[in-house]
């Protein structure tokens, strides 16, 4: 089958990751060509263990896209090893000086998968109270830990509208080895792994596995209504992300409410992600270069502008617009011009300047 | 020269590495060099009883009760070969003099050992279309301050490089 058409190796990303992340993730019924097609998709993405992960009881494991995928398994694992050995380090520097950080993301959602290596490890995302992020960016701006990479974030307004102080009562310690690391509770991790994947533009398939197996390891424990929260327009966007996850990677909702199970997406969301999932590789998403050094090569300006042109889902997110039927075209352009609308006013200037 | 042989007493190196074990290979991590190694069964069940007591001999001994099929010294003579190049080892091996530095090819034709127990140890090397995959540069990888090298992978050296 030719799968050119890249609609179609956006749907094959999702069959191929369809319940990756469980233990036993159901068969693949996959081709070799099939599989080769998207493998550098995959593994341009971060996604590449997770489809090894699918394939390594299956008569592909010995095929030579087989082994590129298991190689990319063996370095997430390694990788793995180094970011816990580095978060114990960095969480004990900040509990000794008298800061609790919250970690969001990374090991905090790669503990949900069978194996440390099944995901990608990037920086490490550290939450600390707003009174106390001086204090810990003095800390980890040290010499001593400069290569750590840590993400440090005020307080977590930036993905969620819940207070420090609800977060950090409900967040829960969690054993890394000899250590406990604090992570938010898991329905408040579910609402932020929905919320900050949309807001990104949902163009990471590696990113709806982690909300899948959220959802899926949600027990009866689980608040639903915490995770929702009273905001109905946020509950929506966490709903359609787990929506999403069923959709297109298979995951299991039978045990969420109704409120969950019965929300309808807006039309042009679920065609919007996979025309995101075409380009699903981390190279075709770094951030543009600096608008201001665009200006030294004027030829560059018009592509420099178009390039920032938004998308829809994370527009609407950003604008803490409702996921409804209504176009998404006034939120691009609201988005747009609150990103750029300060340089775009400058620009005559600026060129006049250069010249 | 026999007496050398059995003298001989390899110690595995532990400090600045990062180990981890999966159901079918070892992985370790050199902090030092930066390099990922991936180990498989035998070279890694040589690596984990180098601690500087047991003889080649004996390990030849150990390799054959785990792994059930009889082992000649020259396959952990192969072993410690490559663990040596990786700078796995404490210290560098006395090579006695009738003992050659062999191969892995040499070994199957010499030893006829079916070629899945022979002792294999890889460097661990990111697919090309993963160079860019996460949202950091693994050791070895290009980096840029949009691209920083992930924990543990070094700094970010002025040829854009994690080291």
């Amino acid at each position: 089958m030719n799968y050119s058409h890249t609609k179609s190796r956006s749907r094959l990303i999702a069959k191929v990751l369809g319940g990756a992340w469980r233990s036993s993730p159901p068969e693949l019924k996959c081709s070799l060509e099939e599989l080769a097609e998207v493998a550098p998709l995959l593994l341009g993405s971060g996604a590449g263990a997770l489809a090894w992960w699918r394939i390594r009881n299956t008569t592909l494991q010995t095929t030579e896209t087989a082994i590129e995928l298991h190689q990319a398994y063996l370095l997430h694992t390694i990788h793995g090893s180094l970011f816990a050995s580095k978060l114990k380090q960095a969480v004990a520097l900040l509990r000794s000086n008298g800061v609790e950080p919250i970690l969001i993301k990374g090991w905090a959602v790669a503990r949900l998968y069978p194996e440390r290596g099944l995901r990608p490890y990037g920086d490490i995302d550290l939450c600390v109270s707003p009174d106390q992020y001086t204090k810990a960016k003095a800390l980890l701006d040290s010499p001593e830990y400069k290569d750590y990479w840590v993400d440090l974030h005020e307080g977590l307004s930036r993905h969620d509208n819940s207070t420090w102080d609800e977060l950090v009562k409900r967040s829960q310690l969690v054993k890394l080895d000899e250590i406990s690391v604090r992570i938010l509770a898991d329905e408040d991790h579910l609402r932020v792994l929905c919320v900050h994947w949309l807001g990104d533009g949902a163009w990471r398939p590696i990113q709806l596995c982690d909300i899948a197996a959220a959802v899926e390891a949600a027990d009866s424990g689980f608040d639903w209504d915490v995770c929702l929260g009273r905001d109905k327009r946020r509950a929506k966007w966490v709903a359609s992300g787990i929506g999403l996850a069923q959709q297109l990677l298979g995951a299991r909702v039978e045990h969420c409410p109704l409120q969950v199970r019965a929300a309808r997406m807006p039309r042009w969301l679920l065609p919007t992600v996979l025309r995101n999932w075409e380009r699903p590789c981390i190279e075709d998403h770094r951030p543009p270069e600096l608008i201001m050094k665009t200006l030294r090569h004027p030829t560059r300006v018009p592509k420099a502008l178009v390039v920032r042109w938004p998308d829809a889902i994370g527009a609407t997110i950003r604008l803490k617009g409702s996921f409804n039927q209504c176009p998404r075209l006034p939120f691009q352009i609201g988005d747009y011009f609150i990103k750029n609308g300060k340089f775009l006013m400058r620009l005559p200037g600026l060129v006049r300047a250069r010249r | 020269m026999k007496e050398m042989r059995k003298k001989t007493t390899p110690r595995a190196r532990t400090e600045g590495l990062l180990v981890e074990e999966l159901p079918h290979e070892m992985l370790i991590y050199d902090t030092e060099r930066h390099k990922a190694h991936c180990l498989n069964p035998t070279a890694a069940l040589v690596w984990k009883h180098c601690d500087g007591r047991t003889s080649v001999q004996e390990l030849a001994r150990l390799l054959a009760k785990t792994l059930g099929v009889s082992v000649d010294e020259d396959v952990v003579w192969c072993a410690l070969n490559q663990l040596e190049k990786d700078h796995l080892l404490e210290e560098k091996i006395e090579w006695p003099v009738d003992v050659e530095r062999i191969s892995r090819r040499t070994l199957i034709r010499r030893v006829g050992m079916a070629v899945v127990l022979l002792p294999v140890i890889t460097t661990i090397v990111a697919p090309t279309a993963m160079a860019s995959a996460s949202s950091c540069a693994g050791p070895g990888q290009a980096c840029s301050s949009a691209h920083p090298c992930c924990p543990g992978a070094g700094i970010c050296a002025p040829n854009n490089t994690c080291i």
